[in-house]
């Protein structure tokens, strides 16, 4: 019996593990062709000529031409500015959403629900020329204006503080507890899965933004890390040793985030779906 | 008071919106207009580049070459993604912070016929200083002037629509690929190579309608009324009649006659997958571009001797008179800085000259633009060694008609690809399909698109 539960365990894990191998596979391959040279790459060397040409070469490309650590670093801050406004004004919407009646409270609430649903490509122009008249451009804060508030930020805090144990805040309230102090004091603390997963969500869509990027920004300096990846594709020809030698620059800072926080990103996704 | 609160709410959220516009200046104003210069006083040149990885360091190196050469200008690489990227944003800035040199794609030259205002024509440059053109490739004036026969835009990437044709295949086969100057000799080859050789799918296409659209022009047909687009705004396609309606039955009927054998390769793919199939010798004869050349010659990596000739006519019986053009090229922008403009000229005229244009042919595997470029040494090398072809083609530019080199001016906005791919699939997916039928619909899909973009425009 309990030989038989070992083997079972056993396939289990060998199963888990190749599934996870099939889905890395191709990043390891990525990883592998990233040291070899454009040229061989064409015509998909054997390993032994893999072992002969094996070189740094793309890598170097990469560091001396593109300004790989001043776009992670710009990228960084962007995600840094989004997250912190987002946290700060997500969480005290919907605190109100949550906690508080007032009127209108349901219109707004289908306003910003009706504001998801209209895709992103719809307001990229208009925001453009509404961050250039404002004088944003190669700015900071013009590369993060329009992600600071998210309607599914509020969406997800709202969830979990609705989910909240409510005889927690009556028995503080009892003690003499304020509002601002019991959503900073138990509140806020109480959703931290919640904060994690949406802080993982949202560095993760601020590292990919290609196009917003691309807009707003005319200096090389200000540039994030998706555009400097761009300028590796060629235009007309795929040159792959350098595209894949960037993808691996690239996907590092984004691995190490999501393998610090994927406990939390897993919960914080399942805790805003049932409510009470 | 409810209703009265309502009415209040919506006028609060009109008023709003009304006061986030905010007027742009318009063009010729003078905030636009002032001069623009680097922190030690040089004019400064912004060139906005789709060049990326190697090809963009090559740019990036021809523009410090300029920079070293005088003291006057100083021109700025900027990459802002490919060409769709690059004109989307272009359209979107005001016009007060356009750059002052562009490259973008061939098929823009409409856009600069028809929106007067986006480009300062390279025509007012040559003629101020009297600039000899004569040495640019015939075929690429045809293709960047407008119907007045003044330069809109300077070429810089001049690549040709022709097809790649595996020498050691052909030769096995007996099939001579400078016969092939139509497009339904393709059939009877394809079998020969197909018999003689084994090769699965002798004939592969790129999924690109200047496949279709460059072969008859190259023969001299119209797509487009009002001379091809050029003479003015197209109204009218011309596939429901005569010759442009015989050259695409033609040209279907071999498509389906190939399909219909199992010769041609799917119609479908990335620019890697039609190498890698003609690498690999499952295609002997590949419609494309030449500009693939140096990638091809990488990838082939000695395993077949390969060649590339210019497109052949489409229809059966249509003799070739000109070899359109495609690629890309320069604008300047219009955007009334005059002296940066000037230092955009300066630095067009740099990368017409010799090494330039040689350097940025070599790399990409373009033709080069100038007819001189083939006395540089380090360009008959690359001739003999990779592109061996490059001088027939050149050749065949020489000798085409400029007043039929220009192929159709799609207008902006208006979607003439899709009933291209729709009329190709459909035939290759039913090779027993009526290709009366298929040539009907692709007149009407066209023609709905002009009537839709003629209607926007009205």
């Amino acid at each position: 019996m309990r030989s038989r539960k070992q083997y079972t365990q056993n396939l289990a894990l060998f199963l888990k593990v190749a599934t996870g191998m099939t889905f890395i596979f191709p990043i390891l391959v990525g990883v592998v062709f990233s040291f070899m040279p454009s040229r061989v790459l064409y015509s998909l060397p054997t390993w032994s000529e893999y072992w002969e040409q094996v070189s740094f070469e793309n890598y170097k490309w990469v560091f001396n031409n593109i300004p790989v650590f001043r776009y992670i670093f710009n990228t960084f801050v962007v995600c840094a500015i989004v997250i912190v406004c987002q946290i700060l004004f997500s969480s005290l919407a919907a605190y109100a959403f949550a906690n508080f009646e007032f009127k209108g409270k349901v219109f707004l609430f289908t306003l910003i629900q009706v504001a998801m649903m209209i895709p992103g490509e719809v307001t990229i122009i208009t925001n453009y020329m509404q961050v250039y008249s404002w004088g944003l451009i190669d700015t900071y804060l013009g590369l993060s204006i329009t992600s600071m508030i998210a309607g599914t930020s509020i969406f997800m805090m709202r969830q979990t503080f609705l989910s909240q144990v409510k005889d927690i805040k009556e028995a503080a309230v009892l003690d003499g507890c304020g509002e601002m102090r019991y959503f900073i004091k138990m509140a806020m603390p109480l959703a931290r899965p919640t904060i994690v997963s949406l802080i993982l969500m949202r560095f993760i869509g601020i590292y990919n933004a290609y196009f917003w990027p691309l807009l707003v920004t005319n200096k090389d300096t200000m540039r994030t890390i998706q555009v400097g990846m761009a300028r590796l594709v060629g235009t007309d020809m795929p040159e792959y040793g350098l595209i894949l030698a960037g993808a691996v620059l690239c996907i590092i800072p984004s691995v190490v985030v999501f393998i610090l926080g994927q406990d939390y990103l897993v919960k914080g996704m399942s805790d805003g779906a049932v409510k009470g | 008071m409810k209703k009265f609160l309502a009415i209040l709410c919506m006028l609060a959220m009109v008023l709003t919106l009304v006061a986030c516009g905010e007027k742009q200046p318009e063009g010729g104003e003078s905030a636009g207009a002032d001069t623009r210069y680097t922190a030690d006083g040089k004019i400064a040149v912004d060139f906005w580049s789709t060049w990326s990885g190697s090809t963009g360091e090559k740019v990036q190196k021809m523009a410090d070459d300029f920079n070293a050469s005088q003291d006057k200008y100083f021109v700025t690489v900027n990459y802002n993604g490919g060409y769709g990227d690059t004109w989307t944003k272009f359209l979107a800035m005001p016009k007060t912070d356009w750059p002052d040199i562009v490259y973008i794609n061939a098929e823009k030259m409409p856009d600069f016929m028809y929106e007067p205002g986006l480009a300062k024509p390279m025509q007012d440059f040559i003629d101020a200083e009297g600039y000899d053109t004569s040495n640019i490739q015939d075929s690429l004036i045809g293709q960047y002037s407008d119907g007045n026969g003044d330069l809109l835009m300077m070429p810089m990437g001049n690549t040709m629509v022709g097809f790649f044709y595996n020498k050691t295949l052909c030769d096995k086969a007996g099939v001579d690929p400078a016969e092939l100057k139509h497009f339904p000799d393709f059939v009877e080859a394809c079998r020969k190579v197909n018999k003689a050789t084994g090769c699965p799918t002798p004939l592969a296409m790129g999924r690109n309608p200047i496949y279709y659209t460059f072969l008859y022009t190259a023969e001299g047909i119209k797509g487009l009324n009002n001379e091809n687009g050029r003479g003015a705004f197209p109204t009218q396609s011309m596939v429901g009649s005569d010759p442009l309606k015989k050259a695409t039955t033609e040209y279907l009927t071999a498509i389906a006659e190939l399909s219909k054998d199992g010769l041609m390769a799917p119609f479908s793919g990335s620019t890697q997958d039609f190498i890698d199939l003609f690498c690999s010798g499952n295609t002997c004869f590949m419609f494309f571009t030449c500009s693939s050349a140096t990638a091809i010659y990488n990838t082939m990596n000695g395993a077949y001797e390969f060649g590339f000739l210019p497109a052949p006519s489409a229809s059966a019986d249509g003799k070739v008179i000109s070899t359109p053009a495609g690629g890309g090229g320069l604008f300047i922008a219009d955007n009334n800085r005059t002296e940066n403009q000037q230092g955009a000229w300066e630095f067009t005229k740099f990368l017409m000259e010799d090494a330039q244009t040689s350097l940025f042919a070599r790399q990409t595997g373009y033709l080069p633009v100038t007819k001189s470029t083939v006395n540089d040494p380090e360009y008959k090398t690359y001739m003999a060694e990779v592109f061996t072809t490059a001088q027939l083609c050149m050749d065949a530019q020489g000798a085409s008609d400029p007043a039929n080199s220009f192929t159709p001016a799609w207008p902006a906005g208006m979607d003439y690809a899709t009933p291209i791919y729709t009329a190709i699939d459909t035939v290759m997916a039913d090779p027993s399909v009526s290709i009366d039928t298929v040539v009907a619909t692709l007149q009407q899909s066209l023609q709905d698109a002009l009537d839709l973009v003629n209607m926007a425009k009205s």
